[in-house]
């Protein structure tokens, strides 16, 4: 009887290891910026600088995520890699040219397996 | 005269009673404001005014007028007619000088406040030339409101803050629901008017 | 001075009958019950509350703190005590309640741990006591700004300088607001309805339902269990009131046959069951019947889901989710008019189909653009059955030489625009509806998603499969992809809304003061989109849509080319 028990529990447990083996695998740890500030490099092209600024925040706000995307479903936790890294990108619009450094924290997103909901 | 006893005998209980009791603050607000002095560091954002048109903040605060900044939103119910009516009052007593001085809000509701909303708020206050309302994206809002240490994470939060720039760069920060009286008198205070 | 033993008979009948009189005319003046205001002074005094506007037509004379002259127009009544009257709660500002009902009962201390207390800003802890109102106290308070406690109120509410006819007008309304319960509302339960337009798609259907059904199941489970547990019972009474035992009912109205004759049925449906409001809904093409239906007759409705919902600044009585296909059309608008000034006088060239989605999406972007301002812009009308050819497309552009193509179409047109990249004239950047193009969004031509632009108005597929956990919780065991996803999605957030709504209201269940508590509300963070935002007045929750990109390779992600809400 109580070997059956065990043997159940047993089970449940390697059952339950391998979904949340899935789990963890289907949502690979995921990179996410969260930007702090930006700027607008002009290059060569010597833009507007007004232009330049509103534009790279679109592009620098556009690779931010906003944190609550990710707390708020439940089950996942942001997890800080890396503090005011400064990255480099082409300002990339078809009309002006130049380049964005985009200043942000990085995080890896990972399943919550202590607070679950 | 038997008939006006008792109207009188109230009217003495009624005096009595004004004597006694001493005068109480309104109904849940706080009784003054708080004014303090400031350093913030302006973010270099761009944002957009009721025009439409692209504004750099820095440029618009550190212009060498007058300044003041205060954070509203146009379907604002209680705390924003109050500091609204503030600025209406300054730009009446400034008369047709109006644009000398800069009167800023800054919309803390970018979802809802595109610039034909901002520019209809300003006609309800009958604003003048002078008085500019800017919106722009919910990040770059953030960190203008972070920077003034006047960060609410919903707008269902947000607590009534005025700011007056003062000649030395610094900001006079007024946290409370400020009359428009009261408003007109910092002002003065700073030496700007 | 001795009393006569006897008085005259004359002087006793007529001491008599002055007493009578004087009884009658009391009993007439204090008993009787008071003459229901006619509806003209009903309009008047809504207009002094919602407007600020004397019946003459002046604006009401206010005076702020400090003696400081301001119009009424500036400072109503309904700006800080909502349209319902029950007041409302910002920031660390609480206005209380300011109908008569509430006005004409005394504040009593807060005694905590006490019973319930009704409506979320008649928030008893913070709220000063008070004898109740009479009608010249109540008048001496707006004039003056004095309450029956000699407590000023003039630092949060300016006086109003009303005449004497006004004020009665003022008072009568002020007594007429949130008086009685309304339609679908009794002691027991509260009745709601969704309207369905007969001849849309079943899983369409299925997937609105499912949501809403689970909230007003689970919700009667509670009350059930209520019933028959005491502990259950007084939990559920501290933490929702009378909400905890009400029932709810959802019926379905169901509307067939042509547009024009649903009002007749919804008039129907209206006086077999009155209802307190209606929840979700469902059309893949017109609303505006029942839009106006419950425009005319108040009756709220939240959420219903629809493609082309009824635009409007003023109308109070339907919430949409979002201002529909044309919201598209507005935010590519806005994302092209922020870099407008580099096209160097180069037009705008809109291409839109002539159905209903091509011209909602076309009309958006065209009022966003003229209303910015932007610059030159020309448009080329798709007839329905006209396939979009490459040589046509090339011919445009080497005609009109435009900065940016918008093009409002399904994925039947994008083969037209192959080798656009390579062509001289061709314009810095074509915008599409990622919507309208639907599951070929994900297959879109490599050679094309460097320069095809996407309005998306929803969060990205990638971040929003978080929220898919949420979603199942409401769908009672069946599976998700059973559903379609975006509707049972939306259908979610009008289950979320409305509980929320119901215990933001405290008891008080009137249809404005639904409104009042939803335009309280912060922000939400829900399945579908990134953001949903409420206010005062708002009736339209998403505001957003993003602009995106299709990336490169076998399994692309869409990826963000603009803010959620592009200013």
């Amino acid at each position: 009887m109580i070997r059956q028990g065990i043997l159940a529990l047993l089970a449940l447990f390697l059952l339950l290891a391998s979904s949340a083996d899935l789990l963890a695998a289907a949502a690979a740890d995921v990179k996410l910026y969260i930007v702090t500030d930006y700027r607008y490099l002009p290059g060569k092209d010597k833009g507007d600088p007004v232009m330049g600024q509103s534009l790279c925040g679109t592009r620098c706000n556009a690779l931010s995520t906003n944190y609550l995307n990710i707390v708020e479903p439940g089950g996942w936790r942001l997890i800080k890699i890396a503090d005011g890294r400064v990255l480099t990108v082409p300002l990339n619009n078809p009309f002006m040219g130049g380049d964005c450094v985009c200043v942000v924290d990085e995080y890896v997103v990972k399943v919550d397996h202590l607070n679950k909901p | 005269m038997k008939y006006h006893l008792p109207w009188l005998n109230c009217l003495l209980l009624f005096a009595l009673v004004l004597t006694i009791c001493p005068a109480s603050p309104a109904v849940a607000a706080p009784v003054t404001y708080k004014r303090t002095v400031e350093k913030y560091q302006i973010p270099d954002v761009i944002l957009t005014n009721q025009f439409g048109k692209k504004v750099r903040l820095k440029t618009l605060l550190e212009s060498g007028r007058p300044v003041a900044v205060d954070f509203i939103y146009a379907t604002c119910t209680t705390i924003c007619p109050v500091l609204s009516a503030g600025y209406t009052n300054l730009q009446r007593k400034l008369g047709p000088d109006s644009a000398r001085v800069q009167l800023v809000s800054i919309t803390i509701d970018p979802e809802n406040d595109n610039p034909r909303v901002l520019k209809e708020y300003l006609q309800r206050y009958q604003a003048r030339p002078g008085w500019d309302f800017l919106t722009g994206s919910r990040k770059d809002i953030d960190r203008v409101m972070h920077a003034f240490d006047a960060y609410f994470r919903d707008k269902m939060d947000h607590k009534p803050l005025t700011f007056i720039r003062g000649a030395d760069g610094s900001w006079i920060r007024l946290y409370g629901l400020i009359s428009s009286s009261e408003f007109l008198a910092e002002y003065k205070k700073a030496g700007l008017l | 001075m001795t009393l006569p033993t006897k008085l005259p008979t004359e002087r006793v009948s007529l001491l008599l009958l002055s007493v009578l009189l004087y009884v009658a005319l009391s009993a007439a003046v204090w008993a009787a019950p008071v003459a229901a205001p006619s509806d003209e002074t009903q309009r008047l005094g809504e207009q002094m509350y919602r407007k600020g506007m004397l019946p003459s037509g002046a604006p009401i004379k206010a005076y702020v703190s400090g003696d400081v002259p301001v119009d009424g127009t500036s400072f109503t009544c309904v700006s800080c005590h909502l349209r319902s009257g029950l007041g409302s709660i910002e920031g660390e500002v609480i206005t209380p309640p300011t109908n008569g009902r509430v006005l004409y009962q005394p504040r009593k201390p807060f005694i905590p741990g006490s019973e319930f207390v009704p409506s979320y800003a008649n928030y008893a802890k913070y709220l000063p006591v008070r004898p109740a109102y009479t009608d010249d106290s109540l008048a001496a308070l707006i004039l003056t700004g004095i309450d029956p406690t000699n407590r000023s109120v003039l630092k949060v509410m300016p006086r109003y300088d009303l005449g004497e006819k006004d004020m009665a007008i003022m008072i009568s309304y002020l007594k007429s607001l949130s008086d009685q319960p309304p339609p679908g509302v009794t002691r027991d339960e509260i009745r709601f309805a969704t309207v369905i337009v007969e001849g849309t798609d079943p899983v369409a259907v299925q997937s609105m339902l499912a949501p809403l059904q689970f909230s007003i199941d689970r919700k009667n489970s509670l009350s059930t269990a209520a019933e028959k547990n005491h502990r259950v019972a007084r939990m559920g009474y501290n933490m929702l009131g009378d909400l905890s035992a009400l029932k709810f009912s959802l019926s379905r109205w169901t509307l067939k046959g042509a547009p024009a004759t649903w009002r007749a049925q919804l008039e129907e449906y209206y006086r077999k069951e009155p209802v307190f409001a209606l929840l979700g809904g469902i059309s893949e093409g017109e609303w505006e019947p029942v839009h106006r239906f419950c425009e005319e007759k108040k009756i709220p409705n939240l959420f219903p889901v629809v493609d082309y919902p009824v635009l409007s600044d003023t109308d109070w009585y339907t919430l949409y989710f979002s201002r529909g296909v044309r919201q598209e059309g507005e935010a590519a608008a806005r994302y092209l008019y922020g870099m407008a000034e580099l096209f160097k006088g180069r037009p705008v060239l809109q291409l839109y189909r002539a159905n209903p989605k091509g011209q909602a999406l076309a009309a958006g972007f065209r009022d966003s653009w003229k209303s910015v301002g932007g610059g030159a812009m020309t448009e080329v009308r798709l007839p329905a059955n006209e396939k979009l050819t490459t040589k046509k497309v090339l011919k445009l552009i080497n005609r009109k030489k435009p900065a940016a193509l918008v093009l409002w179409d399904d994925a039947a047109s994008l083969p037209a625009l192959t080798g656009l990249a390579a062509q001289k004239n061709r314009p810095g950047l074509v915008l599409a509806s990622g919507t309208y193009l639907g599951k070929a969004l994900w297959t879109i031509p490599e050679e094309l998603r460097g320069l095809l632009y996407l309005t998306y108005p929803y969060r990205l597929p990638q971040e929003d499969s978080r929220f898919d956990v949420n979603v199942k919780r409401v769908l009672q065991g069946k599976p998700l992809e059973l559903y379609e996803q975006r509707i049972v999605r939306q259908s979610y957030l009008t289950g979320e809304v409305l509980g929320k709504a119901l215990m933001m209201m405290r008891g008080e269940y009137y249809r404005d003061y639904l409104y009042d508590v939803i335009g309280m509300m912060s922000d939400m963070h829900y399945p579908l989109y990134e953001r949903v935002s409420f206010g005062p007045g708002q009736r339209y929750a998403s505001k957003g849509s993003y602009i995106v990109q299709l990336g490169s390779g076998r399994n692309p992600v869409l990826e963000r080319r603009s803010d959620w809400v592009i200013p």
